[in-house]
């Protein structure tokens, strides 16, 4: 017998989850669609040059036909192109959006929610002063301080996320620590830092990346509306919430200049949100039988 | 090594306290124990009454308010962490619960790894892995378990994870809070068993918190019965169960259910009431608002503990003669 | 035999099968109980968890999740009338009027944001076909509570206000405000303390006394059994295994091995013994039953014979067992 080998295989509780994920239909096809919007994403550039989004190759516009699949926009530029990649910008800024405040507040909140006590306190009031400006008060407030742009919208997401998310995650880990395995964990010596990292956090993660996945979604959809309402992403950039914003005034000449981006918004955060709770019936273990 | 004539775990004058918006909770109020090597003290209380608590403090997990707790005749609040850390491998605990005690998220190799892996022992993972099949075939779990999740698992085998889990470290010292109580009866008597036998083997030392006074029978050389945070009745099992002289120990032996058919006819003794809460607790006896038998003397002033024969003791003032 | 409805019994259960359906397994929680609960008589279900003891008070209440349980088998009859067959609006009214529940846990059985006054008002509401007046209703919701031994003045609090023991008089005072005929009482003192236990078993078995009401007492305590019941039944695996009097039962005699190993697992403060001996094994998976009897892989008097062959019934003197020792017409 070699020394490497074990005594006992363990299960995989990836495998565990992906199982119980694939049986999840909708969750499934959330998960089909996005695969494909990814691929859409990654390949933009073997699909239609990037150069395209940028060039007024045709009239004004001009509907839906073989040489622009999509028509043009009031510029002349293909739409076609400006769609495809403009899921790049989109995409990505609601991932940002999402990840970014999202990982400072489950840090902040796990610190105040495992330790308490002042400091805890300071940040919490805190953070209910930012929570009691409604959300788009400020973060328009701060776009205008700072000036429009793709960059400052991030910065602005994140400022007026933070609260929100360490505040869920900080009720996650308050509920964690009162249980007995926690209390275990520390009858033989296990110190702050492993149990937050190593019996905290894994329980935690299940709400936390369902709340990720149901937050993408929204904060795509936020993107784009403050594109749209000529906050965020400015022309000429392709940015599907700037493309719906430009189209505003042509709505009812050339209506599939508003519907197409539109609809690129509307499936991308529904598969999204499919995905999101097919791995939160995965995740939960406890809901399993 | 050590000495065999000192007690392994000793209390004297344990208190822990609650900070609560109403004032103070008072849940273990000044109890004394000692608990020789290789034997058993039984602490037997309705919910409320502190004794999960008092095992906690006991093990170090909650800091105590006042008293303190020797181990193998070191004061525990005299140490320095290094020192405390060290000898803290010297006892382990076993959970109530089956379900809340064991980490969803970890296979039962890893959960009952997991103290020697805080604890730098038995090397690396195969080390580990090594000590964890032993302990396994120890608690009577099958190999072929070792990389389930505890949710896969009945009560009884979780509960044999928490028991190996607890021996993982070879501690001599184990407080049992309420280890039978999730399980049902035919499971409750196999784990019983298994931490009998275990004791038999290894010498371990048991302090067991249970609110069933016929568990605690079987596993007892001593019982505490405690009350709002006090000791109200301290004995061998024996003096316990055959003399009980504290009206509230009398009133647990009434209130349980025995199945045997004379129970059907016998009267129970119902008593008023129900366990107040210890916050801000008047002085004189706790028990007094629920006594039969109480008098004004009782709450005029606290009752200490009587000792009625030798080793046994009972905090009433109607064991004051008796106690001569 | 048909029962009229003048001398049915108060719960009639005939061959009962209750499965479960998970996404990939059935789960057979009841196969095929049979028993009757005489009015004003007391029968214990007893067993341990997965025995079937809940799932087959729910059947009786028709309270089984339609969404993944169903009534595989069987007939139940409540009052002579036959439960399945019942329109819902019926069934309904029988559930409070004649027959009422007393589950486990106290704390989740009240709804916390309603007094306890208007949470025996809502029931009594609901099953007026007295047509009692408001002020006739608010008098009977003082009189339950003084029979459970609560103060009427204590109707305007909340749930909150009140200690665990105090609540279950609450629940039961809710389960008797529409004076039932048959109640169903599952682990009613499980979550309580000991000497809390002995107040409500005492105050149960008074309004008993005092109602006439039959009861079937839901427990894994044989404890309780035996202050309580005048019939048991011991579940093991969706089954009766054994079924007589609390006499038959608690005396030495022919029982069932289980029934045997239930005993000698209990901790007896009598015994001098100090090991227990407890049922080796565990309860088997209900989605995969072992061939013939079902206690066969734990039995330490198991023969060829149980593993493939489900024993039969055998019976003497309203003693039933289902064991393959005691097989024929009649045990010796």
């Amino acid at each position: 017998m070699s020394k490497k080998e074990m005594p006992f295989k363990k299960k995989s509780r990836g495998r565990e989850i992906w199982r119980l994920f694939r049986k999840n239909k909708p969750a499934m096809i959330g998960l089909a669609i996005f695969a494909v919007i990814l691929l859409v994403m990654i390949f933009a550039d073997v699909i239609v040059d990037e150069s395209l989004c940028y060039s007024f190759t045709g009239m004004p516009l001009e509907k839906p036909s073989a040489e622009h699949l999509f028509g043009t926009d009031n510029l002349g530029r293909d739409l076609f192109a400006r769609v495809i990649h403009g899921s790049r910008v989109s995409i990505f800024l609601g991932i940002a959006a999402t990840v970014a405040p999202l990982a400072i507040g489950a840090f902040i909140g796990a610190v105040c929610g495992y330790f308490g006590g002042w400091l805890d306190n300071v940040i919490m009031r805190l953070f209910d002063l930012i929570a009691s400006i409604p959300g788009m008060l400020l973060l328009l407030a701060m776009v205008t301080a700072m000036g429009v742009g793709m960059e400052n919208l991030l910065w602005a997401m994140i400022i007026t996320g933070v609260p929100g998310y360490a505040r869920f995650v900080r009720a996650t880990v308050i509920n964690l620590t009162d249980l007995e395995y926690i209390q275990c964990a520390r009858s033989y010596g296990t110190n702050n830092f492993i149990i937050i990292l190593r019996h905290i956090l894994p329980n935690a993660l299940g709400p936390i990346i369902i709340m990720m996945a149901s937050s993408v979604s929204g904060t795509i959809l936020a993107c784009a509306g403050f594109s749209f309402l000529g906050f965020g992403v400015q022309q000429p950039t392709a940015e599907w919430g700037a493309i719906v914003s430009a189209s505003k005034p042509f709505m009812r000449q050339a209506p599939y200049y508003t519907i197409i981006p539109g609809l690129a918004i509307v499936v991308t955060a529904m598969s999204i949100n499919l995905m999101g709770d097919g791995l939160r019936d995965a995740l939960d273990p406890r809901l399993k039988d | 090594m050590s000495d065999r004539s000192i007690p392994l775990v000793q209390a004297e004058g344990l208190k822990k306290y609650f900070k609560r918006t109403r004032g103070m909770l008072h849940a273990v109020d000044g109890i004394d124990f000692s608990i020789m090597r290789g034997e058993t003290l039984g602490v037997v209380g309705e919910s409320g009454c502190g004794k999960s608590t008092l095992g906690r403090t006991v093990i170090g997990l909650h800091e105590a308010t006042g008293g303190r707790v020797l181990f193998d005749g070191q004061d525990m609040g005299g140490l320095s962490r290094a020192e405390r850390r060290k000898i803290s491998t010297r006892m382990s605990m076993i959970f109530q619960d089956p379900y809340s005690s064991l980490n969803p998220r970890m296979c039962v190799a890893d959960l009952i790894a997991d103290p020697m892996r805080i604890n730098h022992m038995h090397g690396d993972r195969y080390g580990r892995y090594k000590k964890v099949a032993e302990l396994m075939e120890t608690v009577g779990l099958a190999q072929r378990v070792a990389g389930s999740y505890p949710h896969e698992l009945d009560g009884g085998r979780r509960q044999r994870i928490g028991v190996a889990r607890a021996l993982a470290l070879d501690p001599e010292f184990i407080v049992c809070d309420e280890p039978v109580s999730a399980l049902d009866v035919s499971i409750q008597a196999q784990i019983l068993n298994l931490l009998m036998d275990l004791q038999d083997e290894r010498g371990l030392t048991y302090m067991f918190i249970t609110h069933d006074l016929s568990v605690v029978k079987h596993i007892s050389t001593n019982i505490m019965v405690t009350y709002l945070g006090k000791c109200v009745e301290m004995g061998s099992s024996d003096q316990i169960f055959d003399d009980p002289k504290h009206p509230y120990t009398k009133a647990l032996f009434s209130a349980l259910p025995e199945p045997v058919l004379e129970a059907r006819d016998k009267q129970t003794e119902l008593l008023r009431g129900e366990v107040s809460n210890p916050v801000n607790p008047p002085s004189g006896c706790r028990f007094a608002g629920r006594c039969p038998l109480r008098t004004d003397v009782c709450t005029a002033a606290d009752v200490p503990l009587y000792e009625t024969e030798p080793g046994h003791m009972a905090a009433c003032i109607l064991c004051r003669e008796d106690a001569g | 035999m048909k029962d009229t409805k003048a001398n049915a019994a108060a719960i009639d259960v005939r061959d009962l099968y209750v499965e479960y359906r998970t996404d990939d397994a059935v789960v057979r929680a009841v196969n095929g109980i049979s028993f009757r609960l005489e009015k004003g008589r007391t029968l214990g279900l007893v067993g341990e968890t997965g025995a079937g003891k809940t799932t087959t008070a729910l059947a009786l209440m028709r309270l089984l999740p339609d969404r993944v349980s169903h009534v595989a088998g069987g007939e139940i009859y409540i009052r002579g009338d036959d439960v399945m067959a019942l329109p819902d609006r019926t069934m309904n009214l029988i559930r409070g009027e004649i027959i009422s529940m007393i589950f486990q846990d106290p704390m989740t059985a009240l709804n916390p944001i309603m007094t306890v006054g208007d949470q025996i008002k809502e029931s009594l509401k609901i099953h007026n076909s007295e047509k009692r007046s408001e002020r006739e209703i608010d008098a009977r919701v003082d009189e339950v509570l003084e029979l459970v031994g609560i103060p009427a003045e204590r109707k305007k609090d909340y749930p909150l206000a009140f200690s665990g023991g105090m609540k279950q008089r609450i629940v039961i005072a809710i389960a008797l405000a529409c004076s039932p005929d048959i109640l169903i009482a599952d682990e009613p003192t499980t979550a309580l303390d000991v000497t809390i236990q002995a107040q409500v078993l005492a105050l149960i078995d008074e309004l008993k006394q005092k109602l006439g009401t039959a009861l079937l007492m839901i427990t894994h305590d044989l404890g309780i059994v035996v202050k309580t019941c005048d019939d048991v039944a011991v579940m093991y695996a969706g089954q009766i295994v054994e079924y007589g009097s609390v006499q038959q039962i608690f005396s030495p005699g022919d029982h069932h091995p289980y029934t045997e190993g239930l005993f000698g697992a209990i901790p007896n403060v009598r015994s001098k013994a100090r090991r227990l001996t407890p049922i080796e094994g565990l309860m088997p998976d209900p989605t995969a039953l072992p061939e013939g009897c079902k206690f066969s892989p734990r039995c330490p008097k198991c023969m060829e014979i149980c593993r493939t062959q489900e024993p039969a019934e055998s019976e003497r003197d309203g003693h039933r067992l289902k064991c393959h020792l005691f097989g024929g017409e009649a045990h010796e």
